[in-house]
């Protein structure tokens, strides 16, 4: 395997970093969004953004589209939408005399697909997605067709107004790299939004990085070392999700993470390794990142949830319990001032 | 970064994650070994306290060092065996390292060849804990002095000198009296084995009642033995001194040799014997004929039974004639008896006097103090609370004598409840459900 070169990291930090500050043009006051945002991309994941409406989700999303030159598309999620209006459905057409089924993509077809309110559409069309977020290809009448390469899925929920609406089931969430929270704006974000912005238009955002550029960045990432030790953490990590009796890690979970979160830890340990300009995954990007991979992915008990925990705080101690590496401190030593 | 500076760089960072290691994998041995090195210390410690009071004689020589030293030898191999499972390697003191001083990997990125060593940091990121390092040093020196240090009584002064005194006594005059050759060892010996037997007890009931009446019962034996011998004795010495007297009937001799052949066999028979030469010599003299001994013989025989006599004598004034030693009766500092047969039974060691010092002047049956309470509400027992006249309950309505069987009171209930207590309404109501 190749490794990423420290010129070859450098360059790619130094594109992220352009598409940080144009994002950031079009989001303000939401850095850490946009830093995850990007981490996801960098990592070939996708993402599930839940917030109130009107924090900005769709509109990081359609700027993210326009800097990327990506070709994008929108789908906005309700009840009534079927699999097929997102996958594509057979035509017939009449072609040279004779009569044939032609496949006609639906908006699944693009680099960038924004699923606006994912959670309105139907279990039976949630799944439609299934196949396409996971081998990045849709089949339809036994004939797969590929998906277009990048091929990214940008969803949005909101956690309130959930009448009507569809749980993601745990195999979807599953196929989400992040869960990232939206949180409402600071004040003086308001003000510059305030400041900058008018009711009824959108940014204008210029494009940055051409397709070429961005895969380039991917195989970039692809190439980051990843220690052995950061392996072994991020394993021990995801195992503690599991619970085991008499163990306090993990206490509060019914249902651990997956083997495909342990891949998404790594994968976007390196692509955060990236944008810090480092040709190795760390210990530190993965403790930031945990989070954001793993609140989707661990499913509370009941008891748990009566006493107020939630993921996040489940995830934190997590973190807190489980050290980058096994052994600990005997009680003889003390950190030194 | 020059190829040299690397050098230098990954040098600095393999001789800090070394030290780190060293003191990591120091720590955990010396954590694991805390207990075992104070058990080891209370072991050596307890060893020499029993060797102390048992006069085991381990803590004069190296005996007692040496099982020191094989404990903490001990102690710290099974130390190591237990804390290796923790120790770092160096690879792993590498992580700890970048770990600890948050350098995102770069050691174990740059020990694997993918990517160049950072620069300086510190490397000092653990420091000893002094209270912890200290406590079980302490500890263990502390169980060894005071193993070595405390003061103990050996148990074997404890039973010289508590064992009862009448033993001793016995045993002195046992061997008094096998000295003199006044009589046989047979006895001694079989004296000897009875309070050899007493004295194996557990030396926590010499002191028992079944302990203490045994030795009574021995010594009063040994009394009445001695009594016996000493009557037949003086039996002898006057069948000695008569038939040497002219003028005497050949019956009074023939009853004289009967009385004398009695003594003797009384002599023979008894468990305390008198000295076998005497008494082959008195024997000999009854074979004979006691008339038949020439002035001289009668004379030295005499001499040695009247000795003997004496002997047995002085043996009893001292069995029975003095007191407790001071400190050693019921009391503590008893005087001496001042008399013969005045002296007490050995019951006891007596208490170790005052403990506390003398006593205070002031603790004499007739100084009588009172003690007053210091708050009203807390009395002590037996205060006097109050004096005040207490008004009792008195029934003050004056009382006219009435006659017997006369009922004064009109009462409340029966036809007083129909005629005051209704009024006409519930009157009428009354009525009418009755009719």
């Amino acid at each position: 395997m190749e490794y990423a070169t420290e010129a070859q990291v450098a360059e790619a930090q130094s594109h992220v970093n352009r598409l940080k500050e144009a994002l950031s043009l079009v989001l303000f006051g939401q850095e850490t969004l946009i830093e995850f945002v990007l981490t996801g991309i960098l990592a070939r994941g996708h993402l599930l953004l839940e917030g109130l409406p009107g924090l900005g989700k769709t509109e990081l999303v359609k700027g993210l589209s326009k800097i990327l030159v990506l070709e994008n598309k929108r789908i906005q999620f309700t009840p009534d939408l079927l699999p097929g209006d997102i996958t594509g459905n057979p035509v017939l057409q009449e072609k040279d005399g004779n009569r044939e089924f032609v496949f006609q993509t639906g908006p699944l077809f693009a680099n960038l697909v924004l699923a606006d309110e994912i959670n309105r559409a139907s279990p039976k069309t949630q799944s439609a997605l299934l196949e396409a977020m996971q081998e990045r290809r849709v089949t339809v009448l036994g004939e797969s067709h590929e998906l277009p390469s990048p091929f990214f899925v940008l969803a949005t929920q909101n956690p309130i107004e959930l009448e009507g609406t569809y749980p993601l089931p745990e195999a979807q969430l599953d196929r989400f790299l992040f869960k990232l929270e939206v949180q409402k704006n600071p004040v003086t974000a308001l003000e510059k939004i305030v400041n900058h912005r008018e009711l009824g238009t959108e940014p204008k955002v210029e494009p940055v990085l051409g397709q070429g550029h961005l895969e380039s960045i991917i195989e970039t990432v692809r190439g980051i070392y990843l220690p052995e030790v950061v392996a072994n953490y991020i394993a021990r990590l995801v195992d503690a999700t599991h619970p085991v009796d008499g163990q306090e890690a993990g206490k509060g979970i019914k249902f651990g993470a997956s083997p495909r979160a342990a891949l998404s830890l790594a994968s976007a340990a390196k692509a955060r390794a990236v944008m810090q300009g480092r040709t190795n995954a760390s210990f530190e990007d993965v403790k930031w990142l945990a989070p954001a991979v793993l609140r989707h992915r661990i499913v509370l008990d009941y008891a748990a949830r009566i006493d107020g925990s939630t993921p996040d705080t489940v995830i934190a101690s997590l973190l807190e319990e489980v050290p980058f590496q096994p052994g600990g401190t005997p009680g003889s030593l003390k950190p030194a001032k | 970064m020059g190829k040299e500076n690397q050098a230098d760089l990954e040098k600095w960072w393999r001789n800090a994650a070394r030290r780190l290691r060293f003191r990591l994998n120091f720590a955990w041995w010396y954590q694991a070994l805390v207990w075992p090195l104070l058990a080891a210390a209370g072991i050596s410690g307890g060893v020499a306290i029993a060797s102390r009071k048992f006069r085991w004689g381990l803590e004069d020589g190296q005996v007692l060092w040496n099982i020191l030293i094989a404990l903490v030898a001990a102690a710290g191999l099974f130390a190591w065996h237990r804390a290796c499972r923790n120790w770092l390697t160096e690879k792993e003191s590498l992580v700890r390292l970048e770990a600890d001083l948050e350098l995102n990997n770069a050691l174990s990125t740059a020990d694997a060849g993918r990517g160049s060593w950072p620069a300086f940091d510190r490397d000092k990121l653990l420091q000893w804990r002094p209270q912890k390092i200290l406590f079980p040093v302490v500890g263990a020196v502390a169980f060894v002095l005071i193993g070595f240090a405390i003061p103990i009584l050996p148990i074997q002064m404890l039973e010289a000198q508590d064992k009862p005194f009448v033993w001793n006594q016995l045993q002195d005059d046992l061997a008094q009296l096998v000295a003199e050759e006044i009589i046989q060892e047979d006895y001694a010996e079989q004296m000897k084995d009875r309070l050899k037997e007493l004295a194996e007890q557990d030396p926590g009931d010499w002191f028992s009642a079944a302990s203490l009446e045994a030795t009574d019962s021995l010594r009063q034996a040994h009394e009445r033995e001695i009594n016996r011998l000493q009557r037949d004795l003086m039996d002898v010495d006057r069948m000695l001194r008569k038939p040497g007297q002219e003028g005497l009937t050949n019956e009074r001799r023939e009853q004289l040799r009967q009385q004398f052949d009695k003594a003797m066999e009384g002599l023979r028979n008894g468990q305390m014997k008198p000295n076998e030469d005497l008494m082959n010599k008195l024997a000999e003299a009854g074979k004979k004929g006691l008339g038949s001994l020439s002035e001289q013989q009668q004379k030295a025989l005499q001499d040695r039974l009247r000795k003997l006599a004496k002997g047995l004598s002085e043996s009893k004034q001292s069995e029975n004639g003095y007191g407790n030693e001071p400190g050693t009766g019921e009391s503590p500092g008893e005087e001496p008896g001042p008399e013969p047969r005045q002296g007490k039974p050995q019951r006891g060691p007596g208490d170790g006097g005052n403990l506390f010092g003398p006593e205070s002047p002031d603790l004499k049956p007739e100084k009588f103090e009172s003690l007053e309470a210091q708050k009203k509400q807390e009395p002590n027992p037996g205060d006097l609370l109050n004096l005040d006249e207490i008004e009792h309950d008195k029934d003050l309505e004056k009382k006219e004598p009435t006659t017997s069987g006369g009922a004064k009171s009109e009462g409340l209930g029966g036809d007083r409840v129909w005629k005051d207590r209704l009024d006409p309404d519930e009157q009428r109501s009354l009525k009418s459900f009755f009719e």
